[in-house]
């Protein structure tokens, strides 16, 4: 694959997040550690929801359309005919990164209610099931 | 109320401001050879704010820095420390004490890579001629009369990313396995998601192990985003029940 990289400058490509964001934290601890029998049952908001929700393999009508949309939005062959892998050098990142990026993420949003590294809200967003987008995993 | 946050050997050293949920300090109750990490947990309303969250995972974390833990489930709440004692800690103290010895000198690191979407979009237009064709078609015309293809354009995007997803995938495995003692590949929901696997390191193997990730994350520049997440207490590689 020929794909020029970006530079970051000293060489440092692994992200070394610390603190993790509230995305990471879910993902790393719910439904993890054993299982105390005698525990006290207390109820947990939103939670359950939440985790689901990050596990679905997305794949319904409305994410086909949302990603018909990224790849058509992608700023590909036109400016002049340059070709993939001009486009694909740090110009194409910063010029059509702004336009392009939103899909994943806004199907993301849509899910839980929330971006990755928001720091503002105290409390996780209990969610309503959103039909359209639950399908069972593949 | 106690929350208990896990399992640690006698004498494990509570470090110095750990706080737990509500900021209310963390101590041990111990028995034998064995301890429970334990702290206040409120009575008055449901767990699961961020900060309830950072504080399970914070406490954790830090008792990982220092030696084996085992994390239990979060929102693990008991009675009282008699309770922890009497109902968790002496029925179980052999079995906690073999999950804790497996542990001994080892932690867990969780590698996430996303992709980054433009790039791989791009990818994905150049490499399959339907698509391309299928974005010509459908590019600057009216939704309503494209929605057939439309659909199949983003079916076979996300199809295509699907693979991607795989190779890449078993690329990042085979990089990094050889590095750990175990591993557990975790579902992930995003089409972004290239992988998120968590592994479990022997402290002896860690500056190979974190070579092996920068390669990765150097392997993807541009392609995806690698980030590595520990050393985290192994929430990954105790037993689910």
């Amino acid at each position: 694959m020929t794909v020029a990289t970006q530079s970051r400058g000293g060489g440092g490509y692994l992200q070394r997040p610390t603190p993790s964001s509230l995305a990471d934290v879910i993902e790393i601890i719910l439904d993890k550690g054993i299982v105390i029998d005698a525990y006290v049952r207390v109820s947990l908001v939103g939670i359950e929801l939440i985790t689901i929700d990050a596990r679905i393999v997305i794949a319904s009508v409305d994410t086909y359309l949302r990603f018909a949309e990224a790849t058509n939005r992608l700023d590909l062959y036109e400016q002049g005919g340059k070709d993939l892998t001009d486009l694909m050098g740090d110009g194409m990142h910063k010029g059509a990164k702004g336009k392009t990026s939103g899909a994943i993420e806004g199907i993301k949003k849509g899910l839980t209610g929330k971006d990755d590294d928001d720091e503002d809200e105290d409390r996780l967003p209990a969610k309503k099931a959103s039909p359209r987008r639950r399908r069972q995993e593949a | 109320m106690r929350y208990v946050f896990g399992l640690v050997p006698a004498g494990a050293e509570v470090p110095d401001d750990l706080v737990g949920l509500d900021e209310e300090g963390v101590h041990l109750v111990t028995e034998g050879d064995l301890a429970v990490v334990v702290g206040g947990a409120p009575a008055d309303r449901p767990l699961g704010r961020r900060a309830d969250l950072f504080a399970h995972s914070r406490v954790l974390d830090a008792f990982a820095q220092i030696g084996p833990v085992v994390p239990t489930r979060f929102g693990s709440v008991m009675q009282d420390e008699n309770q922890v004692l009497e109902d968790l800690l002496r029925p179980n103290r052999e079995h906690f004490s073999g999950l804790l010895q497996d542990l001994e000198g080892r932690a867990q690191f969780t590698l996430r890579a996303r992709y980054d979407e433009t790039t791989v979009l791009s990818e994905v237009v150049s490499e399959d001629p339907e698509i391309a064709r299928l974005r010509e078609e459908t590019r600057d015309r009216p939704e309503d009369r494209t929605y057939p293809a439309r659909v199949r354009l983003g079916e076979l995007v996300a199809r295509a990313m699907e693979a991607k997803r795989d190779t890449d995938g078993r690329s990042v495995l085979e990089s990094m396995v050889g590095h750990a003692v175990a591993y557990d590949v975790q579902d992930t929901g995003g089409l972004d998601d290239l992988i998120e696997v968590a592994f479990l390191v022997e402290d002896g193997r860690r500056d190979a192990f974190d070579a092996a990730a920068e390669r990765v994350a150097e392997a993807f520049a541009g392609r995806a985003k690698v980030r590595l997440l520990g050393p985290l207490a192994p929430y990954n590689f105790v037993p689910k029940e």
